[in-house]
């Protein structure tokens, strides 16, 4: 990544994403979700056609920390990105949304980055089981995304409600029922309706592709849509 | 003429001359002024103005116009993008990016404070500088008038820094000073001393383009916002009130307060109100220093109104009170009638460093004596006072009178810092879509849904008050969208980069309040006007949706 993004480069960028991310939310609630994958993907590749381009090369093999304007946009290329799988899913094109959710997973996952978000990683663990394919290690990928998730939530992502959210969700597929209950209940204290209306569909597509292949897990999600205040 | 004058020389009859009444004291024609017609600079359009004032110490190893010199020459690109950033949320013309761009400017404080010539060239610096950098060592007298003006003059970027070490400043710190965040250039690691300013300089920029009430000096906004209705912005008149700007020194207080102040000159001044009014009133004003105004509001907040809008201020200068000389610096720029400037007759060789004695130069404060009981000195100052009114009412009837141009008389501080105002950099308001943004993005972040935070106080544990504030800034943009919308043309909307950003952004805000509030019309509207600017704009790849074609 070019240590010589300038600020305002990053502010131009930055500015591109927020915008695009709004115009490809409107889309999709209209519902026009090609339509929001094609804002999406414009995105994606205004942030990719200047210094990030090679981003994917580079990723491991980063310096310890790397300039905040590059971290900026780094970010709002995760959450493009991110965005960009969530419809790619409720256009039912699987492999395209976890294509997606494993390119924004790496990015997330670069400490040197320092993303504070956690979606791509989540669901590129949980995509597998919505789909019935078999994951190698399911348990351990979700334990590192939970050591990671838990890390952020001491530090900078304490008040954020998708950290808590992403995290009840490893800890209700990795049985902890309990803590899984407590996570969701602070992720929708921190948020707000909307926050409702995106955890609950997330936890009853999850249930229905598990109701068949594991039904002690699809019975744990029950118990936490019934746990939940609101939902 | 003259010869015409000449040709009556033979009469009985007077002969008329020509006179000007400022030629009383023998003033050639010459030096007679047609119009009190005062030069103002225009501000610097493209360039950073940094202003020092500085103190020539002998015990300051490193000068501050060195250090701003070495910033220049070392930092300039981070200092210009810093300030482009300021300078892109006012919509001002960003500069390039290059070492001259950064124009320093020097002022010795004691020149500074000669006469009034020079002051009136700091004045308009300290309008007028994007950065000024002040030296406070050992609390410099006249550093610290000019930091009161400062203060009230310019929302700017202001550094100040002392040549003892920071962590030991020579004595208490003043109370109007307390909160200041103040360096230091007396480190021995020169290398140290200028990441240090350029860290504050870029920092400075960039908060004040972030926040809409930026300040790292006192007073700014206080002498501003007084508050809504006229009852609020009322002048306190002569006849009502008058405030003394001076020393809580024990010894001062028992003396020069309650021995002199509210006694000879209350009694004069109450007296002369008294003959003022027809009818005697029932309770006489009575003279206020900072610590007697009844008010539950924060002691500095209520100060520096006060300072604003009494007309009658004496400022007095005895035991030269650091707090006292920045209230005065404050006085002169806010007030149009200035102050009656005073001093213990006793306290007048006490007067010690250069400044000082600049500054009692330069205001030539009347001399009390607080043991005597003749009552002159007192007369002198309300006599004073009445002056700077009639001189303050001549000019601005547009009156040449032979007073408004004595310093003395005529607060030119007033004057020429108000034409001085750089009010493209420190506008009175923000550009009205700015401003209801920004308000809005305050109460809901703009990038909240990413982030899963909220800057909102207390949002985690009150939820109807988030509720309150994400509509009140759904409100905020709707407000935005109406007026950009209806304020400019599609063309013209095309034709300024920030306001198609915000024409963009603002739409799709709308567009999500119009499906939430089912209400189509307005969602049609938001439509249209973006295929109107799309086709102003000749952007082919603009879809009548504002979506992008593949």
């Amino acid at each position: 990544m070019n240590p010589t993004l300038t600020q305002d480069e990053a502010d131009r960028l930055t500015s591109i994403a927020k915008l695009r991310k709004l115009q490809a939310k409107n889309l999709r609630d209209d519902p026009d979700v090609p339509g929001a994958v094609q804002v999406l993907l414009s995105a994606i590749q205004e942030l990719e056609s200047g210094d990030l381009k090679d981003w994917e090369a580079e990723i491991g093999r980063l310096p310890t920390t790397v300039a905040p304007q590059v971290q900026s946009v780094a970010f709002q290329l995760a959450d493009c990105i991110g965005m960009l799988g969530g419809n790619y899913r409720r256009l039912n094109q699987l492999d395209a949304a976890q294509f997606q959710f494993n390119r924004g997973s790496r990015l997330e996952t670069e400490p040197a980055l320092g993303i504070m978000s956690s979606y791509n990683t989540v669901n590129a663990v949980t995509l597998p089981l919505e789909r019935g394919t078999l994951v190698v290690d399911q348990a351990g990928k979700l334990r590192q995304a939970v050591d990671t998730i838990e890390r952020q939530v001491r530090g900078a992502r304490r008040p954020d409600r998708w950290a808590w959210a992403d995290l009840g969700q490893c800890y209700m597929l990795l049985g902890d029922l309990e803590r899984a209950i407590g996570c969701y209940r602070h992720a929708l204290a921190l948020g707000d309706d909307a926050t409702v209306q995106s955890i609950r569909p997330v936890l009853e597509r999850l249930r229905s592709a598990l109701a068949s292949s594991d039904a002690a897990a699809a019975e744990r999600i029950t118990q936490v849509l019934q746990a939940l205040p609101g939902t | 003429m003259k010869e015409k004058i000449g040709q009556r020389k033979d009469t009985d009859l007077p002969v008329p001359e020509l006179h000007d009444p400022v030629q009383s004291q023998g003033k050639k024609v010459s030096e007679v002024q047609l119009f009190p017609v005062v030069r103002i600079p225009e501000p610097a359009g493209n360039i950073i103005s940094l202003l020092v004032i500085e103190k020539k110490s002998p015990t300051s190893t490193t000068s501050l116009s060195k250090i701003a010199n070495q910033v220049r020459t070392g930092y300039y690109g981070k200092i210009v993008d810093a300030a482009n950033a300021f300078r892109r949320e006012l919509g001002v013309e960003l500069i390039a990016k290059n070492p001259a761009a950064i124009q320093i400017v020097v002022r010795n404080i004691d020149d500074s404070l000669r006469d009034k010539e020079t002051l009136q060239d700091v004045v308009a610096k300290l309008c007028q500088a994007d950065i000024a950098v002040f030296d406070l060592t050992d609390w410099d007298a006249g550093a610290i008038f000019l930091l009161g003006v400062r203060s009230v003059v310019r929302r700017g970027v202001t550094v100040c820094s002392t040549g003892d070490s920071a962590d030991a400043l020579p004595g208490p710190v003043p109370f109007n000073l307390q909160l200041l965040n103040i360096s230091s250039h007396s480190a021995p690691k020169a290398a140290e001393i200028n990441q240090h300013f350029v860290d504050k300089i870029i920092t400075g920029f960039k908060e004040l383009a972030a926040l809409p009430s930026y300040l790292d000096l006192p007073s700014y906004d206080l002498v501003r916002q007084l508050g809504y209705s006229a009852l609020q912005n009322r002048i306190i008149p002569y006849s009502e009130g008058a405030l003394v700007l001076c020393s809580f020194e024990e010894i001062y207080t028992k003396h020069n307060w309650n021995g002199y102040l509210t006694g000879d000159f209350q009694s004069a001044w109450q007296g002369d109100v008294s003959r003022d009014l027809e009818a005697q009133q029932e309770k006489l004003p009575k003279l206020q220093r900072l610590l007697d105004i009844v008010t539950p509001r924060l002691i500095a907040h209520k100060l520096f109104e006060v300072i604003r809008l009494t007309d009658l201020c004496l400022v007095d200068w005895t035991g030269m009170r650091p707090n006292v000389i920045f209230e005065a610096g404050v006085r002169m720029a806010v007030h149009p009638l200035g102050a009656v400037h005073i001093l213990d007759k006793e306290c007048s060789d006490q007067i010690e460093s250069t400044s000082e004695k600049a500054l009692i130069n330069l205001f030539d404060p009347i001399r009390y004596d607080k043991s005597s009981s003749d009552g002159a000195a007192a007369q002198e100052m309300i006599e004073s006072f009445k002056r700077r009114k009639e001189a303050f009412l001549s000019r601005a009837a547009g009156i040449h009178s032979s007073l408004s141009d004595d310093a003395n008389e005529f607060n030119f501080i007033y004057e020429y810092a108000g034409r001085c105002l750089d009010v493209e950099k420190s506008p009175p308001a923000m550009p009205f879509v700015d401003e209801m943004i920004r308000d809005a993005d305050f109460l809901h972040m703009e990038d909240e849904e990413s982030v899963g935070s909220s800057s909102l106080l207390y949002f985690e544990v009150n939820k109807h008050m988030k509720d309150r504030a994400v509509a009140a800034a759904s409100e905020r943009r709707l407000a935005a969208w109406f007026y950009l919308s209806r304020r400019w043309t599609a063309a013209e909307i095309v034709a300024d980069v920030r306001r198609k950003a915000h024409f963009d952004k603002l739409a799709e805000y709308t567009k999500m309040w119009a499906r939430k509030n089912d209400r189509k019309d307005i969602r049609k509207e938001v439509n249209d006007l973006m295929a109107e600017v799309a086709k102003a704009n000749g952007n082919p790849r603009e879809s009548v949706n504002g979506e992008l074609a593949p």
